[in-house]
């Protein structure tokens, strides 16, 4: 029989090993395990092979460590830093604070702009003053007619007059 | 708002004193957190933190990070307890937050559960083997460290699951009962597994053995 085979125990048994392992006896299970104990290599293989690894694990695997002093506390003073931050973003205050900033920042800035906008408006005439002068006086095409035009006729030969005029 | 009696020195040195807030119930406890008492939870902190310590070691195998888990798990426990039915236990409402936060926090920082080197050298077997046979731990600081890491490595060849069951039956020493509301999982289930996994463990390193060095290991067992 082969090492692993010998290290297979009956399923049927299985929890009552470990039972056995942890010394949980109860007399007439153990009485039965016993009987059969004796006579499976699976069963008393797999339970020496446990022993083993129990004793391996204990003796070589460190547990955690324990908590140091003041974990209670310092965790109650994160949670109560955490509440409080939590508290101020869920305020009934919060939302309207929100609100006002961001009303004080578009008005801010709104009003950047109309004083932006009022200093190019009020400016530029002074450093171009001559020039926009020129510009605004309007090229007169046609000239006041001489008299009331009576007809169509009157009236376009005033237009193609004063066109040639203009030329 | 309602007051939990201290149990601190009155000297402020931290060490705990027993007062009747030990005797105060744990679903009490939970009810005073649910209308709004930090203090109770604070208790509720000391009495689960060691059993918190061990179920994220367990699963993390870092000792330096599980302190910052743990705390993790109590605050995400405080800031859910609202929602908390008292249908189980605390302890296993808190054991799953604990099994959660401890895949997150791997998941978040993109690792695996600290793993060895899947096999094992031909001198650690004879280490082991020498061990297992006459059942002394070696003095000498730097062989128990090579010890511990063959044992490790071969805690390696289990399953996620089997291993955290193991760790936390064999080394830190929680129950069957406590095990089973950890994982979420049947008693008799937890024994048949926690009995496969120790058998499991000493047969890959029977495996790994000479053939006469385990033809006198069988002897030795006779």
């Amino acid at each position: 029989m082969s090492a692993e085979s010998e290290l297979r125990a009956c399923s049927e048994f299985e929890p009552l090993l470990e039972d056995f392992l942890e010394g949980d006896r109860n007399a007439v299970e153990a009485q039965r395990l016993q009987t059969h104990l004796a006579g499976c290599a699976g069963c008393s293989g797999a339970l020496s092979a446990a022993r083993q690894a129990s004793q391996l694990l204990r003796e070589f695997i460190e547990p955690a460590p324990p908590p140091s002093t003041g974990f209670a506390l310092r965790t109650m003073n994160a949670i109560r830093a955490e509440d409080e931050s939590a508290a101020v973003e869920t305020s009934f205050w919060r939302p309207m604070q929100t609100f006002a900033w961001r009303l004080a920042m578009s008005a801010g800035l709104g009003l950047a702009l109309l004083i932006g906008y009022a200093q190019v408006v009020t400016k530029a005439p002074e450093a171009n003053g001559e020039e926009i002068a020129r510009s605004t006086v309007p090229t007169e095409i046609f000239q006041d007619p001489m008299y009331a035009p009576q007809s169509r006729e009157d009236v376009l030969l005033m237009v193609s007059g004063a066109g040639n005029d203009n030329k | 708002m309602a007051n939990v009696p201290n149990s601190t020195a009155p000297d402020g040195s931290g060490n705990r004193v027993p007062s009747f807030r030990d005797n105060v119930k744990e679903r009490e406890l939970v009810r005073l957190c649910q209308d709004g008492t930090p203090d109770a939870f604070e208790e509720l902190i000391r009495r689960h933190q060691q059993r918190i310590f061990s179920v994220v070691r367990s699963i993390l195998r870092r000792r330096e990070d599980v302190e910052d888990v743990a705390q993790q798990v109590f605050i995400k426990a405080f800031v859910s307890i609202r929602g908390f039915d008292m249908r189980a236990a605390f302890s296993t409402w808190l054991y799953k937050i604990a099994v959660n936060e401890c895949w997150d926090y791997l998941r978040r920082k993109r690792v695996r559960p600290l793993l060895y080197e899947a096999d094992l050298s031909e001198e650690q077997n004879q280490h082991l083997s020498s061990y297992v046979a006459t059942e002394k731990a070696p003095a000498d600081a730097s062989k128990r460290a090579e010890l511990r890491q063959t044992v490790e490595q071969l805690l390696d060849q289990l399953e996620d699951s089997d291993r955290q069951m193991l760790v936390l039956k064999e080394v830190e020493g929680l129950s069957v009962q406590e095990i089973s509301e950890v994982m979420d999982l049947n008693i008799n289930t937890v024994k048949v597994r926690l009995f496969r996994a120790r058998a499991k463990l000493v047969e890959w390193h029977q495996r790994r053995q000479p053939r006469a060095a385990r033809a006198s290991a069988g002897k030795r067992r006779e």
